[in-house]
């Protein structure tokens, strides 16, 4: 808004000065755009191609509606074919297709041209013959080629405006939206008025090449206004995309975890002082997070209509907030500090998961498979069980709190005793939830499937992770289990919610639960889960060569 | 404690035991999940969670939860969270128990517009039944878990039958048997081509017929091979000679014996012109030609199906004094020239009608002649030609790309008949035909071995006694009708991701004089006859569907279960988080002092505290 005065004065002349410093899209990231089965504001669109194709939120530090445009508007002049901008990193496809290994982005043109990639796609796709094997449920060099057909097609549809279906259909609510430079299409929507909205369209591209910003801003209003007016019934509501845009700007789990970071450094640190200050600070912060959380999640709810818990991304953010949530109120009856700090560690780490990467976990908000589709059944069912991971998540961050005490300050008496009852407390918590959980998910399966166990893989794990708790209820209640091996079980059982989580949607890939299978991350958890092994082999190693010295006992 | 619990009891009791049991059942879970994933579900359900091993796991956990809570009795106050939630479990698996052994879980396939009042489950079985139709016995199968042994099984029928099953097979094919013996000629050639750049699965090894127009040619990429019969030495030549350069175009010859004379007509030059035969008095009338000869199934009326000269065929008329007859001429099957005389008995008159080889393209001839020696054609389209006799299983070089030919058998009165052969199972198709091979007995007397094809009703008799055997899927009558009105999918806005799908039926129940509308989706099932504890009635869940392309209709695949075990799945679940929660959150109602460690056991707390 405040460059408008400007370009107006200067005119012309300054394009090639201005053309440097970002534009404003404000206006041109309200246009409503019709994608992946719902309609959203052009900005989200714009973030989750960019981020599909170049996998990162912006390109070249460049906004992701201007890499849209320029790509949608400019095609004739700029060497778009040339630019390395599809990000492609997985080693055994760059390997295939004789690419350098070093380089992880490509531009369209080396891609397209490669005869190698046409062959493959080929291959890869051919139905298996009779004489083939079974196909592999997982094949991860399929994946990464369709996914880079994908980002290859979405590119296409970029330049050539196909994707920009910005135009909606005069009445008809489901029907596909347009792209303005269908001319075809554009004819059989609006026989009156296409050459009317194919002018507006041309003209914010103008006013994009030319750099001005008081037209871009003009044109990109004017061109909602349009439609909005041909077609009220169809075209979403202005406060809805301004909501999901506010949503996009706010990005509530980035400031969540900061917030949470925050108050693990202000309570770790500040231990040893005696003014309860630092300590209701260090909660308060705590408080600040989750209500940061709550607010995400409340947004979410809202843009999507139903419970955020359908995919990887979206649950990893509710075991978050369950885990935060059982800590506070644990904090609050206990005034311990552990349960604050070891949460807040806990939840730092698994939103910064959520947070960095993007590729894996895939943050856009998706239509849902119509098996899901009950927002009573999401909501108690799958509620219920995140929050019973959530619970086993607090209980192996205390756990691990508990671990490093035995491990550097094994004398620390009152302090082991109180922090393995917090432990069992945590766990108690995630029995009761894992339990019911799996529970109405057999409820569930029998509403909707018609059977209430059917020993599916996902049913199989969650019940594979309640006995193994129960097993250390058991084992504790029989006195098998000292106060350190409680510890380390609860460090230990939790790979199990890890696979009944992840492992059974992105490693085994089998079963009824398909909807939330996907691809990636492997090596990292597993490269986690073998770290914390070896941290939980060190502490027992350390507590074993302890007890045998008399001297330290 | 009960003092007077036995050892057994106390052992099974045990929280030793509970841990092993535990432990137990999380690595068989464990385990299974990777055989699943590995080996696909039905092998995890049959090698795992349907094995009966497994079932006798559950069983002792069951035992152990159980005997843990008898152990206890008289139950004290504070046991009462431990209590409820092990019989909860108890419950549980008595329901699940209850649901597996005795309740229905099979499905309904209907197209709109179709009705079904018999359910289907996923259950193979024999069906034995008398003359009159009563069942006499019902074998179940599951050749996956338990493969028919060896030297085959049998089957006790009642009054003195018996039924001997020798072989099963998952799927099957009809396959050509070609014997010796027919004592009138027949030819049957066993032809094998091989093409050492194409590999073994292009390759060709079976049995032509040159009379079956069904059977006597197979195409190799763009060329073809014939097997043709030469019943004269002009015949044998005339397959056998090089291309005329003449004959390369056209619609082929066609000649005419008429009271000793010859003629000779390229059919291009009179096709629907009427010839007067020289001084015959005899006119030959050609009136249609057919490129590519079939005759239409429906109509029972001849057509050409393509432009090639793939099977050359005309209509011809003769007409003359005392005679009118019509003849169908066949290129490449002169054996089966048709001759329909209207008037005159047609001796007089021999037609018959030929098309160069080389008019075709690219093809290999083989010729059976007249005196059981073969010989072969080549014609590579492009003017090059190749001829000579073949020798049995010698191979030649055909001239067509590297493709080799050899015949493996030639038998010039073959006696023919089809035979059910296993087959392997085609990933690609899900047509399957199973059949079993069995063999009827009673007393001292034996039908032959006969095939039973999956749901072929097959009559098998063993002196007089005769019974009808059906095999297919199981099915359980539902008592009452339903019916698919129509099956409709919504799809996400301008997109094909499918947002809804559901079926629209129509429950007829006569004895109940109920006809009643629903619509059955994802999430919503319909249960008739509806009960409020959901224990008596059928419930129908959308399962999948097919949507017709071009105006095929819909298909809709309803999940049809009935689970007796079902309410006590349900009251053993609920009871379990009551008991849990009173376990744990409930203690200072039921138990009024609390313990600085929330682990409820006094044992524990005595023990740890003797250990401190």
């Amino acid at each position: 808004m405040k460059n408008r005065v400007t370009s107006i004065l200067i005119g012309l002349a300054a394009v090639a000065c201005t053309a440097q410093a970002q534009p404003d899209f404000t206006a041109a990231s309200r246009l409503g755009i019709q994608e992946g089965g719902r309609k959203k504001p052009l900005d989200t669109f714009a973030r989750e191609v960019v981020q599909r194709i170049t996998g990162k939120a912006r390109f070249n530090g460049r906004d992701p509606i201007d890499v849209v445009f320029s790509l949608a508007f400019t095609k004739g002049g700029t060497e778009w074919t040339g630019q390395k901008i599809i990000r492609l990193g997985y080693q055994p496809l760059k390997s295939r297709l004789d690419l350098p290994k070093t380089d992880s982005y490509f531009s369209y043109r080396e891609l397209a041209d490669n005869p190698k990639l046409r062959t493959l796609f080929d291959e890869l796709n051919r139905p298996q013959g009779a004489e083939g094997k079974r196909g592999k449920a997982k094949d991860p060099l399929r994946d990464e080629a369709n996914t880079l057909a994908a980002k290859l097609h979405d590119l296409e549809s970029l330049v050539d405006s196909g994707a920009l279906a910005l135009v909606p259909h005069p009445t008809d609510p489901d029907a596909a939206w347009i792209s303005p430079a269908d001319d075809a299409k554009m004819a059989g929507y609006w026989p009156k008025d296409a050459k009317n909205i194919r002018d507006q369209f041309l003209a914010i591209g103008k006013a994009y090449r030319e750099g001005d910003d008081a037209a871009l801003t003009r044109n990109c209003e004017a061109f909602a206004t349009l439609l909005r007016q041909l077609s009220p019934k169809v075209y979403p509501d202005q406060p809805a995309l301004e909501q999901e845009i506010t949503y996009n700007h706010l990005r509530p789990f980035r400031a969540s975890w900061m917030l949470f970071l925050a108050s693990l450094l202000t309570l770790v640190t500040t231990t040893k002082l005696r003014s309860p200050l630092f300590y209701w600070g260090g909660v308060a912060l705590f408080a600040a997070g989750l209500g940061m959380l709550t607010t995400g999640f409340v947004y979410r709810c809202l843009i999507a209509g139903r419970p955020p818990v359908t995919n990887m991304y979206e649950s990893v953010i509710w075991v978050a907030f369950g885990a935060a949530l059982f800590a506070l109120v644990f904090e609050l009856m206990y005034r311990s500090r552990y349960f604050a700090n070891s949460a807040a560690g806990f939840v730092v780490l698994t939103l910064i998961l959520a947070d960095q990467f993007p590729n894996v976990l895939d943050p856009s908000i998706k239509p849902l498979t119509p098996v899901l589709r009950d927002n009573f059944w999401l909501a108690t069912h799958v509620l219920t069980i995140t929050l019973g991971y959530a619970a086993f998540g607090l209980t192996y961050a205390l756990g691990h709190v508990s671990l490093a005490f035995h491990i550097w300050k094994p004398s620390a008496r009152p302090q082991l005793d109180a922090l393995t009852q917090y432990t069992y407390r945590a766990m108690q918590v995630g029995v009761l939830l894992l339990a019911a959980g799996t529970g109405l998910g057999g409820l569930w399966a029998n509403y909707s499937w018609g059977r209430f166990w059917g020993w599916d893989p996902k049913e199989t794990w969650s019940l594979i992770a309640l006995l193994s708790y129960l097993i250390v209820l058991h084992g504790r209640y029989s006195g098998w289990l000292t106060t350190f091996s409680l510890n380390v079980a609860a460090c230990v059982c939790f790979n199990t919610v890890l696979m009944a989580w992840y492992g059974v949607n992105f490693v085994l890939g089998t079963g009824l639960h398909s909807y939330g299978f996907g691809t990636g991350g492997l090596g990292y958890v597993a490269a986690f889960v073998v770290a914390d092994t070896a941290f939980v082999a060190f502490a027992a190693w350390r507590f074993k060569s302890a007890a045998v010295d008399p001297a330290s006992a | 404690m009960n003092g007077s619990s036995g050892p057994l009891l106390r052992l099974l009791g045990s929280l030793k035991t509970a841990v092993v049991t535990l432990t137990a059942l999380a690595i068989t879970l464990a385990w299974g999940t990777i055989h699943e994933s590995i080996h696909g579900t039905p092998a995890a359900q049959r090698d795992f969670y349907h094995a009966g091993w497994f079932s006798a796991l559950l069983g002792l956990l069951a035992v152990n939860l159980a005997a843990a809570a008898l152990l206890r009795y008289p139950w004290k106050r504070q046991q009462t969270g431990l209590v409820v939630t092990h019989f909860g479990i108890i419950i549980l698996l008595v329901g699940a128990m209850v649901g597996f052994r005795f309740g229905v879980d099979g499905h309904i396939t209907l197209p709109e517009g179709a009705s079904s009042n018999i359910v289907v489950v996923d259950q193979e079985i024999l069906h034995i039944a008398d003359p009159q139709g009563a069942t006499l016995r019902r074998i179940v199968f599951d050749f996956e878990s338990s493969p028919l042994p060896v030297g085959g099984a049998h089957y006790r029928l009642g009054g003195g039958l018996e039924l001997e099953l020798q072989a099963a097979h998952t799927n099957t094919r009809e396959s050509l048997v070609v014997e010796r013996g027919a004592g009138e000629a027949n030819p049957a050639l066993h032809v094998k081509l091989t093409s050492p750049a194409m590999g073994r699965m292009a390759g060709f090894d079976e049995w032509l017929l040159p009379r079956d127009p069904n059977r006597s040619e197979v195409g190799i990429g763009p060329a073809a091979l014939r097997v043709v019969e030469a019943k004269t030495p002009q015949e044998l030549a005339a397959l056998t000679a090089p291309p005329k350069s003449s004959e390369e175009s056209g619609k082929g010859t066609l000649s005419l014996d008429v009271t000793g004379k010859h003629f000779d007509f390229k059919l291009d030059d009179v096709l629907g012109k009427s010839m007067p035969l020289g001084t015959t008095g005899f006119t030959a009338n050609p009136r249609e030609y057919f490129a590519d000869f079939r005759l239409d199934s429906q109509t029972k009326k001849p057509v050409s199906v393509s432009d090639q000269p793939n099977n050359p065929a005309v209509l011809l008329e003769v007409t003359g004094p005392d005679t009118e007859i019509r003849f169908f001429l066949f290129a490449n099957h002169p054996g089966m020239n048709i001759a329909r005389p209207a008037k005159g008995d047609g001796k007089n008159v021999t037609p018959s009608y030929s098309f160069s080889p080389a008019a075709r393209g690219a093809q290999i001839l083989v010729v059976a002649g007249p005196g059981g020696q073969l010989h072969y054609a080549s014609h590579s389209g492009k003017g090059k030609f190749k001829t000579g006799e073949l020798k049995k299983d010698a191979a030649i070089e055909t001239g067509l790309a590297d493709w080799q030919l050899q015949v493996l058998d030639f038998i010039p009165d073959a006696k023919l008949r089809t035979e059910l052969q296993p087959a392997p199972l085609d990933p690609n198709d899900a047509r399957r035909a199973p059949a079993l091979r069995v063999v009827l007995r009673k007393d001292a007397l034996a039908s032959t071995p006969t095939w039973v094809r999956w749901g072929q009703p097959t009559p098998l008799a063993a002196g007089d006694a005769r019974v009808t055997l059906t095999y297919g899927w199981e099915t359980q009558p539902l008592g009452f009708t339903v019916k698919l009105d129509k099956f409709r999918a919504k799809r996400y806005e301008g997109t094909e991701m499918p947002a809804d799908f559901r079926s629209f039926i129509t429950i007829e129940d006569n004895a109940r004089g109920v006809t009643q509308q629903s619509e059955v989706w994802m999430n919503n099932p319909v249960t008739y006859p509806a009960d409020w504890l959901g224990v008596r009635g059928f419930k129908f869940s959308q399962s999948s569907y097919r949507e017709g392309q071009a105006g095929e209709p819909n298909e809709t695949t309803l999940g049809v279960t009935w689970d007796p075990g079902w309410p006590l799945k349900f009251l053993g679940f609920w009871t379990i988080c009551l008991g849990i929660f009173i376990m744990y959150y409930m203690r200072t109602f039921f138990f009024s002092a609390r313990s600085p460690m929330p682990t409820a056991g006094t044992k524990l707390e005595q023990k740890a505290a003797n250990k401190r």
